[in-house]
């Protein structure tokens, strides 16, 4: 149920990210989900399509989710469409 | 720049940058504050975590009662619905702040610095322990630090002694593991030795006490418990 909220955690930084690079939109996220975190990676995909469609920054994003041992839920990588003339 | 040949057109480029921040940042920094909060507060705080009827708000009830008025005592509940929880500690005559998810199955650190703000309206400035009681279940409110001391992990007899084994990651962050309603220990099929050894599989240095809130029993061990805390 918790997904949720991290998946809004995860749409504030994507724009705070996008603010300080000059990104217009973002291409893909990775995000890496410890299989001791209780989240759920088909439910954060799910939460996360959800989500994306009424937010036009990352509404075309490619969601990638590795999955480790630990306790935590991490953005590790993020790749920014931005403009030229930036 | 365009990549491919260098012009100064308006391709888009793609940038990549290496992140790594954990989701969880947000309510950690919260955490942080609450945690400077109550220490400034002079409060030992703890975070109550269980199934749904485990048994918690009673044990509360019933250690607020049995501390009298060695301390000075102030509850947050936190529940998806309802001032019920509240209103059975307020009867014991402590300050307690109702929180309510409105659906989530977990407090998180934003909500419980609300109920710090309107604990210190209700109550003052200065608490020795402040217990805050947890949505019921086993689950995600573990994943959630509150900023509190002492995370609590409370698992009732009918519920059965493979839970630690099923549900690891409370046992795994609590540092007390309460094993509630021994009253009903003859009628069970529970295995205080099996829930004790799961949770130490996972925690080796987990505390373990034994107790029914009902019958008073092991209840001194728990205010010891709290007391040297």
């Amino acid at each position: 149920m918790h997904e949720l909220s991290l998946v809004h955690g995860l749409r504030e930084t994507l724009h705070r990210l996008s603010d300080e690079h000059g990104g217009r939109k973002v291409a893909r996220v990775e995000v890496a989900i410890g299989r001791l975190s209780c989240c759920v990676p088909t439910t954060f995909s799910f939460v996360f399509g959800a989500i994306k469609r009424d937010d036009p920054l990352i509404s075309q994003a490619e969601l990638v989710i590795e999955e480790n041992d630990g306790d935590d839920v991490v953005l590790m990588r993020v790749e920014l469409e931005v403009s030229d003339d930036v | 720049m365009c990549e491919t040949c260098g012009c100064g057109g308006d391709a888009s480029a793609g940038l990549q940058l290496e992140v790594n921040v954990s989701l969880m940042e947000e309510n950690r920094r919260l955490a942080r504050e609450n945690r400077r909060i109550m220490e400034n507060m002079g409060a030992r705080s703890f975070n109550f975590m269980g199934s749904p009827g485990c048994g918690k708000t009673y044990l509360l009830e019933k250690s607020i009662a049995g501390l009298g008025n060695r301390f000075r005592v102030g509850v947050i509940e936190g529940d998806i619905e309802t001032e019920r929880d509240a209103q059975r500690i307020r009867a014991q005559g402590v300050p307690v702040v109702q929180l309510t998810t409105g659906g989530a199955c977990h407090l998180n650190a934003a909500l419980v610095r609300k109920g710090l703000e309107e604990l210190k309206a209700h109550g003052g400035n200065r608490f020795d322990l402040i217990f805050i009681e947890n949505v019921g279940n086993l689950v995600c409110p573990s994943d959630f630090d509150l900023g509190e001391e002492v995370k609590v992990a409370l698992l009732s007899v009918p519920e059965g002694s493979d839970k630690p084994a099923k549900y690891p990651a409370l046992f795994r962050r609590a540092s007390l593991f309460l094993i509630t309603k021994m009253d009903l220990l003859p009628h069970f099929d529970f295995s205080v030795e099996e829930a004790v050894s799961l949770a130490r599989e996972i925690n080796p240095k987990i505390e373990v006490l034994c107790l029914s809130a009902k019958t008073g029993q092991g209840m001194e061990s728990w205010f010891q418990w709290l007391m040297h805390q």
